[in-house]
Parts: C-alpha cells; structure tokens; sequence
C-alpha cells in the first residue's frame, strides 16, 4: 500500500539527513534516495542547490560539529514529500529502530532538529545553528548535581506556540478546543467550541488582566483550580503567554488538599469556577475555594487576587449586568487604590471570568450562600 | 505581548503523590516539554492539523496538561474537552461524543474501559465509532481482558491500540506501541519513545539486568527526554534523594516491568506504596497521614488491594485511640441505625474525602483495630505492607513467610482475628 505524507510529518527524513549532513553514513543516504521522491520539474536544480549546501557544511572543519550538534538544513526541504513503500508493521517496526538507534546514539541532534524544525523560537537560527549543548544531563549524584538540560539560552513560548504558530499557518478559523458539556447531550446544551483565534483573544485578555492588575511576573505562580471546562485552557494558555507558572489542581481535591498545594507552591494568584457540573451534578466549587482560602490564611498565607469564571446554574445569572458592573469597577478602584481595571474585564456579561473579593471573609458557616449573595459579594 | 522565555524556565508544577508523606511539586520547564509533548503526540496518534482528538483525562492531572491541552494545541489539532462522566447519562456518551465531533483518535484509561466493558457490547455497538483510527491507553497497566475488548469490541479488531506508559515526571510518553510498528499483543505495553533507554534492575541488588526475559524495577538511563521534570519545586534535595540515589545513575519509577524476547516492555504496577485507583495516583502515606488526624484514630495503614474495576481499591488499618466498649457510651456515636463501628467508619471515609479528596476514600474496607493491638512494623518502624496486604486481600492462614524482621509479631494474629470477626459481622 503507498500512502503520501507531507516530510515534516515523517521523521525519517529528520534522521537521516542529520546523518548524511555529517557524510558518515553513506548507507542511509542511499536509503534516503529511495524513499524521497522529488516535486516534478524543479526536481533536478533542488538537487545541485542541496549538494552545493551539504558541500558547504562539509568544508566547515568537523570540530566546530560536535556529536551533539544538530545539522540544520533550509526549508526548502520541508515542501517536498516522501512516499512511504508500506505500512507493513515489521518494516515498520525496522524503520522505527533505525531512527531509535540515531536518537539514543545523539540525542542532542535528535532534539534539535525537531525543536528547529517544528517549533518557534525567538532565537531560531541563531541558537540551533551556533549553539553546542543542545542536551546535557546527569543522573548520578556521585558525579555531581543531578540535572536535566535542554536547549538552554534558547528563548520561546507555549502559547506563541499552541495559538500564533497555527494562526500564522492559517489555522486561525479551525477549533482548538470543542467543549461538550455534561447536559451535552441534551440539545447541545452549554457545548461551546473555540478557535484557536478565540482562544487566543480570550486567553490574552486574561493574560492582560494577570499582568496588569494582579501583578503577575514571569516566574510567579499561579493556582488554576477548574473543572473541565475551556476556561482551564483559557488559563494555562494565559499564564504560558506571560511566562507564569501554572499550577493545575484537580478539582475533586479538597479544600484541604488544594491548600496544602497552594500554600506549597507559594501561588497568591488563584484562578477558579464558581461551580462544578458531573454526572448530573452541580458541586459548589466556590465554597471549597473559600474554605481553603481561609486555611491558607490560619497558616500564613494570603491569597492576593482571584479570578472566578461564574458558571453559575440558571440561563440568566446576570440580569442586571449595569448594575453589576459599576460594583465590580468599584470594589476594584477601591483595592487597587484607584487603579481602573483593564478594559478587556469591564465589557463581560454572561460567564466571563471575572475577578472576586472577600468570601474567605466568611465563616465557613456562612457559606451557605444563595448564588444571588455570591454575585452580590463581588 | 509574549513573554519570550528561555527554554529551561518552568513552565508549570503538578502536584502528585510519592511514597512518602507530602505531595511533591513536579517541575517542567518550557522547551524540552513543548518538543517532547509536542513530537509524542504526532508520533504516538499520527496527527495533523485539523484532526480532532479525544483525551478523557482530567486537565488536573499530567495526561491532561500533555495530551488534552499542548499536545493536541501544539500540533493544530481540535481537542474535545468532556466536563462530565463516561457514563452519563448512560454507558453510550464516550462513543456518542466520538461519532458527535468525529474524533480521530481517543486517549482512555484501563479503569474507564473496564467500567464501560462490565455494562455490555451493546452501548458500544449501537454507535458508529467510524471517525476513529487510532485507540490510546494509559494511567494504569492494561490487562489482557480490557485490552482485547478495546481492540475487538470498540475498535471492530481494525484499530491500533497505542498503550502507553509514563509519569507525571516524565511528562510525556516514554514506553508505548507506536501504531502499526511491529506485532501487536493484548497487554503489552510496547517500546521506548526515541530518545530514551529503560533499564530493568534488580529490586534486589539493584543491578541492571541485561537482555530478554526480565523482570525487575523499571528505570531509566541517561539520555534524558528533554520532557522530564526537572526538579521537585522549592525541594531540589527531594528531587534526587527520591528519584536518583535508590540506585545511582538512573531515574527509579517506582513501577516495575518485564522485557520480553522481542525487547518489549509490560508494565506490571506500582512497586513503592503509591497506589492506582480508578487511574489516581495516590499514596498511602497520604491517606495514613489523613486517617490519623481523625479523634478516634490512634495509628493507620494503608493498602491496596486488588479491585475488577477500579484497579486497585484502597484498604485502611485504624487502630483506635479508646476501647470500642468505651466509645460506644460516647454520645455522638448513639444511633438507632447505625452500630459505633460503622459511624466510626463512616466518620473516617468523611475524613478521607475532607483532607484529600472523595477518590481517597478506602472504599475496599476499614479495618478498626482495638487499642493496643498495634500495626506489624520492622525495628526501624515501617509498615510490614506485604503482611497487611494478604491480610486486606483475605487471605488469614498467617502463613506470610519469614517473619523475623517484624518488631512486634503478635499484633498479626490480632488483626487477623479481628478481620475474622468483621468478615463474620458482615454475613
């Protein structure tokens, strides 16, 4: 059976041409031969334009390649497609221990040929052309301090690279995420999907709002304490933008569970739900929030700021959305000694995240709040 | 506005459970993560932009982070993210959300198949299922049985099933079946991911068994895959004296494996006192740490115990802190209804679920201790677990070996005889 795939997508291409690059394995570059085919007319001056490459970076004296280095090709490579003999498991499976056999032999070049092919980095070329120590790792604590190091001094970003890769890609219209609620099933009800374009502006205006008023710096952590629902990817997608730390807790944890590892991660930033939907089920989420919120605070430790995504039972939880506006900018001018809100928080009228005050005020036997008192306290 | 980063940075800390005390912070870092993630995914599900992928992990956990979010984001693909239950409102709803949004490919747990297989054929048969391509696995080992329904049942016998095996340290796949490489067989886990070289040791000696046909402690040798955690947060020392230094020179998972003739990896469970329950990692020191906060709790031991469904189940050990006699003149635990006993157990599954979570709840029984009986322990104080552990499972000969290292002996036939007598309370 023949099946055609785009080169980018099959990595024997990656291998080999790190090995031919070095022009030690000639027995690969043969293999090689057999599996390209080349794109029709233009096929013979691609062919000149890659030896005259390859003969480039053989003149380039075989120290400056060390065993860890990757060798980075052009592009232009990455337009061409290979035909694939078989699916045939055990040629398959010999494929496989070839590209094995490369990877363990150099995992350095293995890595970073794949990061540079597949990846942004806002040092590209410079960084997997020049640099040397791609990987580098010890497990031994006899021989030193154990670590793990991958591509060290190259700079890059996961939400750079989940959302604007694909959007530049012309992806920007597809679904990144499709949520199928719980009542899913019943008329789509509550089903949401999001394209990576929307996923993008949503997760910037919450990367804003971590920046701009809950004085997020790179490195700083912040607890995500969500049930299934986009606004958890919403979240990680934020704090991967602004270099933040996640620290996702899964949301059956108790109050106790989830302030153990608040308090252990040092996070004064909390990002949560107000309810939690399963199996026929509401869970009041924001009560195990504010329970834990108030253990933090017996042992120490305040939470500073909190964004709630209030996915409260009912179709029309904000039916006076004015009102309930100029309370927030209120309450948010007052706490931040005058300091208006950033504009993409202000313009939000049904099931936003938005930020809230004071419930670990209460007493937990308080807690027994109707919804309606919950909205009020923001 | 992106924050570029250098690629050693962290990029978040998962919380999971060890075999010991506190749940540690596992840190990941940015780069080595995304390439890692990023390139498993492509290569363990075979997609590309467009494909439309269903994990139903929860985002709290690593498979989550890995293959629900910046595995299929990374990659272009629209991952479908389900807010409830696999079988709610009836056995039929992963399948149907799979026909719904024509998914690709679909990433579950050996506990999720193994409830869905006990409720019949026919849930899954009344669905197309005629987007899929591609099956995956992973949380816990895959017995033969859930396997062989997977494949012949939900996949019609046509479709690859991708086991895989990995950690919340490891952050992406390490051991899996690659679709179509090589020969398939029901249980296996598979192969190394590229880049990485599992060792098999010798829980014994700790040396590296070499070759086909065996069977130890599954760990991990240098090269590393750049998406491994690389620290315990804020607790470096942690991070190498519980990973690094069991046996010098490799990453000790704590799960244990068999290589076969044809230098494939099973998987054959846990090997430290961490247990898998429904696909949840928890430790029992957590749980022993939980229980014992309870009033009526002088001491506790925790362990697992084999479960159809759920893998395994957890079994607790409380001795009390008063007499049982005594306790039941205590006015709170006055009831028409219930014996002391039972309110007593009751109270201690409450305080499993408030100090953890309700998935921590010893759901295979409470075995309360009458004061002074006291837990099997070694001279330096720990837990005989391979005793209590036959004991949870019902086996009562007292026939459990050499016994020499165990401090206080005689407590064994007391919680023998007291689980004798629960096993006869409940006929």
């Amino acid at each position: 059976m023949t099946m055609m795939l785009p080169a980018s997508s099959t990595t024997t291409t990656a291998v080999f041409r790190s090995s031919s690059g070095r022009r030690k394995n000639h027995g690969a570059k043969e293999r090689i031969a057999l599996l390209r085919v080349r794109a029709s007319s233009s096929s013979e001056k691609e062919t000149k334009k890659r030896a005259k490459e390859e003969d480039k970076e053989s003149e380039v004296p075989p120290s400056v390649l060390g065993p860890s280095h990757a060798t980075i090709h052009s592009s232009s490579v990455e337009k061409e497609t290979i035909e694939v003999v078989t699916d045939d498991p055990r040629e398959q499976l010999k494929r496989y221990q070839e590209k094995y056999q490369y990877s363990i032999r150099h995992p350095g070049a293995f890595w970073a040929e794949l990061a540079y092919e597949n990846y942004s980095w806002e040092n590209r070329d410079e960084f997997f052309k020049r640099n040397e120590h791609n990987e580098r790792e010890n497990f031994d604590a006899r021989k030193g301090d154990v670590n793990v190091e991958f591509f060290k001094g190259a700079k890059t970003n996961l939400a750079h690279n989940c959302l604007d890769r694909n959007i530049e890609k012309g992806l920007g219209g597809e679904p990144a995420i499709i949520f199928e609620s719980d009542e899913g099933f019943e008329r789509e009800k509550r089903c949401e999907t999001l394209t990576y374009l929307q996923l993008k502006e949503k997760s910037d205006k919450l990367a804003n709002h971590l920046i701009y008023v809950c004085n997020v710096k790179p490195g700083d952590v912040v607890v995500c304490y969500l049930p299934m629902i986009p606004e958890v990817v919403v979240t990680m997608m934020a704090c991967a933008r602004i270099g933040a730390v996640h620290n996702v807790v899964f949301a059956a944890y108790s109050a106790e569970a989830l302030a153990k590892r608040i308090i252990d991660s040092e996070a004064k930033v909390l990002v949560s739900a107000a309810m939690s939907y399963r199996g026929g089920k509401a869970i009041e989420l924001f009560k195990i929030v504010a329970e834990a919120e108030k253990i933090c605070e017996i042992q120490g430790h305040r939470i500073e700021e909190r964004v709630c995504h209030f996915n409260l039972p009912g179709s029309e939880p904000h039916t006076d959305w004015p009102k309930e506006k100029a309370e927030i900018l209120a309450a948010y001018k007052q706490r931040h000694g005058g300091n208006e809100m950033s504009p993409a928080w202000t313009d939000a009228p049904h099931g936003i995240m938005r930020p809230y005050y004071g419930l670990y005020l209460f007493e937990s036997s308080k807690l027994t709040l109707t919804y309606n008192s919950l909205l009020f306290l923001l | 506005m992106t924050i570029w980063r250098d690629a050693e940075d962290p990029a978040f800390i998962l919380y999971t459970s060890g075999s010991t005390g506190a749940p540690k912070g596992v840190v990941h870092v940015i780069g080595g993560y995304m390439v890692h993630v990023g390139e498993t995914m492509k290569e363990a599900f075979n997609v590309k932009a467009g494909d439309v992928t269903f994990c139903t992990a929860d985002v709290g956990w690593i498979t989550g982070h890995s293959y629900l979010v910046y595995g299929p984001l990374l990659n272009g693909c629209t991952s479908i993210l389900y807010e409830g239950k696999p079988d709610y409102p009836n056995a039929s709803r992963l399948w149907e959300i799979c026909d719904k949004y024509r998914a690709k490919v679909l990433y579950t747990a050996p506990t999720v198949i193994r409830s869905l297989k006990k409720q019949g054929d026919e849930w899954v048969t009344k669905t197309k299922r005629d987007s899929l391509e591609i099956l995956g696995t992973v949380g816990e080992p895959i017995g033969e049985s859930a396997w062989t329904w997977f494949h012949d049942v939900v996949g019609e016998g046509k479709l690859p099933i991708v086991d895989t095996w990995w950690q919340t340290e490891t952050g992406g796949h390490v051991i899996l079946s690659l679709p179509n490489v090589g020969e398939q067989k029901p249980g296996r886990c598979g192969l190394p991911f590229y880049g990485c070289i599992p060792a098999i040791l010798d829980p014994q000696t700790g040396k590296e068994l070499d070759g086909p046909n065996v069977e130890g402690l599954l760990a991990l040798k240098p090269p590393a895959l750049p998406g491994m955690f690389r620290d315990i947060y804020k607790n470096h020392e942690r991070y190498v004296k519980s990973y690094f230094q069991e046996i010098d020179g490799y990453y000790v998972s704590g799960d244990g494996a068999r290589r076969d003739e044809d230098g494939q990896y099973y998987i054959t469970g846990r090997v430290d006192d961490v247990i898998n329950c429904s696909g949840h990692r928890i430790g029992t020191a957590e749980v022993e740490n939980a229980l014992a906060r309870n009033v009526f709790v002088a001491e506790a031991a925790v362990v697992g115990i084999p479960s159809e469904i759920k893998g395994q189940e957890l079994f607790a050990f409380c001795s009390l802190r008063e007499d049982i006699q005594f306790l039941k003149e205590k006015a709170e635990l006055k009831s028409s209804k219930y014996t002391p006993e039972q309110l007593i157990v009751r109270d201690l599954m409450d305080t499993c679920a408030k100090e953890i979570g309700s998935f921590a709840k010893p759901t295979g029984g409470i075995l309360l201790l009458q004061p002074g009986t006291g837990i099997p322990k070694t001279r330096s104080g720990k837990l005989v677990r391979r005793v209590l552990r036959k004991i949870a499972k019902g086996d009562l000969t007292g026939d459990f070996g050499d016994l020499s290292a165990v401090a206080n002996p005689e407590s064994i036939q007391s919680i023998i005889q007291a689980k004798k007598k629960a096993n006869e309370a409940e006929n």
